[in-house]
């Protein structure tokens, strides 16, 4: 089936035997173009998997890790179709991966992330404040994932505006007209987890100040990573951000570069969900056997997008686990997981001055 | 900078290796590590203790003076050692080995803590405080700063007869942009790469009780330090012996099932794991270009689940010493007939070679024969790790005192 023909299904409808069988073609038909179109990704079918490239399961359908995007420039494309290339945005001398899109596989990305995100906030655009600085989507020809993540939600806005200067300062008195201008609408905010917290939150708190959001929708991804650092949970920053603005519709989403477009959008009930175009098996690192529901163990996340590089099945760095399948109180198919976080850094023995890779 | 152990002016009078004063501290050093509650409970700790006792360095001593030129030498002065960011007892070996060799010494220790360099100074400054061993009080100088501070590199380095830099590459660059005095000598232990070679008819022949024995040992080269140290081997070279191919094929598989076993109790924690994936999907990614096979460079991968990867080579890269690196128990292969086979392991990144069931002094002779430029150590498997006075191809004792002749 063609991500067209997906696009006529409903995001959550698909009850698991449908979906599976969708998805697993879907999944074969990439396997197989990659395998056809990238000598590494050949090699590593080959080498790893003795050249199958048909499965019969998802569960079997081979996984790249998660870094190797950062080692190797891996495309399915010829460097006359590559449309752009995303990067992860690690800080400086970190390597980051590099994505890289054709027209196509960049549309549908686009496109799914409409069909995903307006599941939550309704197909009509609205004003909608984007909590970032404009800097961060200059030098458009390497996108990082901020300012990736900025494009792709922006398409939900229809008048929009940033909440913070180049400086990250709270831009209070535009941020006050604007309410006033379109009181009684639905708002739509946007931004990474960790700068709301930042630059929003605390400035509201240091100065004293309501913004009358009671009416807007948030979404919000990036991980947990510095807000665990300061013991933030995730009731903690709904609570804190309602006690500044009002707001209840509160929407975090896990998504990487890897595979944009695919997000896991937060439902009422706190749980993250896989959309018909994505799914996501729990392993066990000890021999990357796959977890039963409830059980944590490493995330690996499947997308029906990625058809200009290898990146249909990937093995994160990220714990998780599935909470459950097609039985989520908020009426949604497909499964629903939780992000635990990161895994954890190990001490490494020995002398590590021998080779750094 | 700060003077953590001894002294700060250091006493420049040397004295003749392996003097009664240097043989007696260390023993009563050792037996003090020994016998303390805290050493104890460190098992790199007590390997320097139980190395620096009298009944080994009488051993080494007894060696030393059945030469002439032994005889003749006396220590060079002072020795500064820049001693490792991440090795704690390391700090401890290179100034036992300028001891030895009849130097004072100014050891900068790492400013990262190690409860280890603690226990390990605290121990000294107490022994150093026996009237009997004043004048070795005066030959020691344990000392921090942080590695940007270059002001005292630089006045330690104008103070000192012989430096030793413990690497790696970096940190040899950085510390050499400092001058030392015209007639002072250096010695670095740079990065390093290591192999070992492993006889099929040897794994053949053992009982399964030998091939686990085997098996430890190759646990304690590697497993237990991360496959991280320069002395850890990385490539297994297996000799065919003229042996059929099942055979070879069932040799390995009996050699990498045992290993398997004992690696058990290794603790694959989930990042190690993802890392270890990630390397092994950029390995079987390469391709060897410049072959004529123009193939992969892996030809096949034996996974036993994540606990030990073994990818054999299609052919020994030029660049092996880059590309076939592992870690947390990612080891390549290759199987030859002919030493001739492994010439591009001639290279002066390779320093140990560990092995089974092979002649060590035949591998010498042909190393001397054919004038190679690496393998600087041949030990067992389980000896890999062993640091002692000849290192890295150094003989420690002799670089660090001079002969009158």
């Amino acid at each position: 089936m063609s991500i067209e023909e997906m696009l006529n299904h409903s995001p959550y409808e698909d009850e698991c035997d449908i979906k599976q069988n969708i998805f697993l073609e879907r999944l074969n038909m990439l396997t197989y173009r990659h395998y056809n179109r990238c000598k590494e990704y050949h090699q590593f079918i080959d080498i790893l998997h003795g050249g199958k490239i048909q499965y019969e399961s998802i569960e079997d359908v081979p996984f790249l890790p998660v870094k190797i995007f950062k080692k190797r420039e891996l495309k399915s494309v010829s460097d006359e179709e590559v449309f752009k290339i995303m990067t992860s945005s690690g800080t400086t001398g970190q390597q980051v991966s590099k994505i890289f899109l054709d027209k196509t596989t960049a549309n549908n990305q686009q496109k799914v992330l409409t069909r995903i995100v307006s599941e939550y906030t309704g197909r009509s655009r609205m004003p909608m404040i984007i909590l970032d600085c404009p800097s961060v989507l200059k030098n458009r020809n390497m996108f990082s994932a901020r300012g990736a993540g900025i494009l792709g939600f922006s398409l939900f806005g229809s008048k929009k505006i940033f909440a913070f200067t180049d400086d990250m300062e709270l831009n209070l008195t535009e941020i006050k007209d604007f309410l006033k201008k379109y009181e009684g609408q639905t708002i739509f905010l946007f931004g990474f987890t960790y700068m709301i917290w930042q630059y929003f939150y605390k400035k509201l708190v240091e100065i004293n100040e309501y913004l009358p959001l009671e009416k807007g929708v948030l979404i919000h991804g990036g991980g947990w990573k510095k807000l665990a650092s300061e013991a933030v949970s995730k009731e903690k920053f709904k609570e804190s951000l309602n006690s500044v603005c009002g707001i209840t519709s509160v929407h975090d989403y896990y998504g990487m570069v890897e595979q944009t477009g695919c997000i896991y959008m937060e439902c009422e009930c706190g749980h993250l969900h896989a959309s018909i175009f994505s799914d996501v098996l729990i392993r066990n690192m000890q021999d990357f056997s796959v977890c039963q529901n409830g059980e944590m163990g490493a995330i690996q996340v499947l997308s029906a997008l990625p058809a200009s590089y290898p990146g249909h099945s990937i093995l994160t760095e990220d714990i998780g686990r599935v909470l459950g399948e097609d039985d989520c109180p908020c009426g949604r198919k497909g499964k629903y997981i939780e992000i635990i976080g990161r895994m954890k850094n190990a001490e490494i023995r020995g002398c590590s001055d021998t080779f750094e890779r | 900078m700060e003077i953590v152990c001894g002294v700060e002016q250091l006493n420049r009078h040397p004295l003749t290796p392996y003097s009664e004063v240097v043989c007696d501290f260390l023993d009563t050093y050792s037996k003090a590590l020994r016998s303390d509650i805290e050493a104890k409970t460190y098992p790199d700790v007590m390997t320097f203790a139980f190395w620096a006792r009298r009944g080994n360095v009488g051993k080494k001593k007894e060696e030393f003076f059945l030469s002439d030129i032994g005889k003749k030498r006396i220590g060079r002065g002072i020795v500064f050692h820049i001693a490792p960011s991440n090795v704690p007892v390391n700090c401890v070996y290179t100034y036992a080995f300028g001891l030895l060799a009849g130097n004072s010494n100014v050891v900068r220790i790492p400013t990262k803590h190690f409860p280890q360099i603690d226990c390990m100074l605290r121990v000294i400054e107490e022994v150093l405080k026996e009237e009997a061993f004043s004048v070795i009080r005066e030959m020691t100088s344990f000392v921090q700063y942080d590695r940007k501070e270059i002001e005292y590199t630089e006045k330690l380095s104008s103070l000192c007869d012989v430096r030793v830099i413990w690497g790696g590459d970096n940190t040899i660059n950085s510390i050499r942009r400092t001058l030392l005095p015209p007639r002072s000598t250096e010695i670095t232990f740079a990065d390093r790469y290591s192999f070992g070679i492993v006889s099929v008819n040897a794994v053949l022949k053992m009982s399964d009780k030998q091939l686990n024995e085997l098996a430890k040992k190759f646990y304690n080269d590697t497993y237990l330090i991360d496959q991280n140290a320069c002395s850890t081997p990385h490539l297994i070279c297996f000799q065919k012996d003229g042996l059929s191919a099942k055979d070879i094929e069932n040799a390995k598989i009996r050699f990498w099932n045992s290993i398997y076993s004992v690696a058990e109790k290794y603790q694959l924690y989930e990042i190690k794991a993802s890392d270890k994936y990630s390397d092994l999907c950029d390995i079987v990614m390469s391709s060897d270009d410049d072959s004529l096979l123009n193939g992969n460079l892996i030809k096949n991968v034996k996974g036993f689940d994540n606990l030990l990867y073994v990818c054999e080579l299609s052919m020994l890269p030029d660049d092996v010493v880059v590309k076939c690196r592992g870690r947390y128990g990612m080891f390549f292969e290759y199987n030859f007939d002919k030493y001739e086979e492994l010439s591009v392991l001639s290279d002066t990144k390779v320093q140990t070679c560990a092995i089974c069931g092979l002649d060590n002094n035949a591998l010498r002779d042909y190393i001397v024969k054919q004038g190679w430029y690496g393998i600087d150590r041949i030990v067992s498997f389980g000896s890999t790790l062993d640091i002692d006075l000849i290192w890295d191809g150094y003989d420690l004792i002799g670089s660090l005192s001079r002969v009158i002749c």
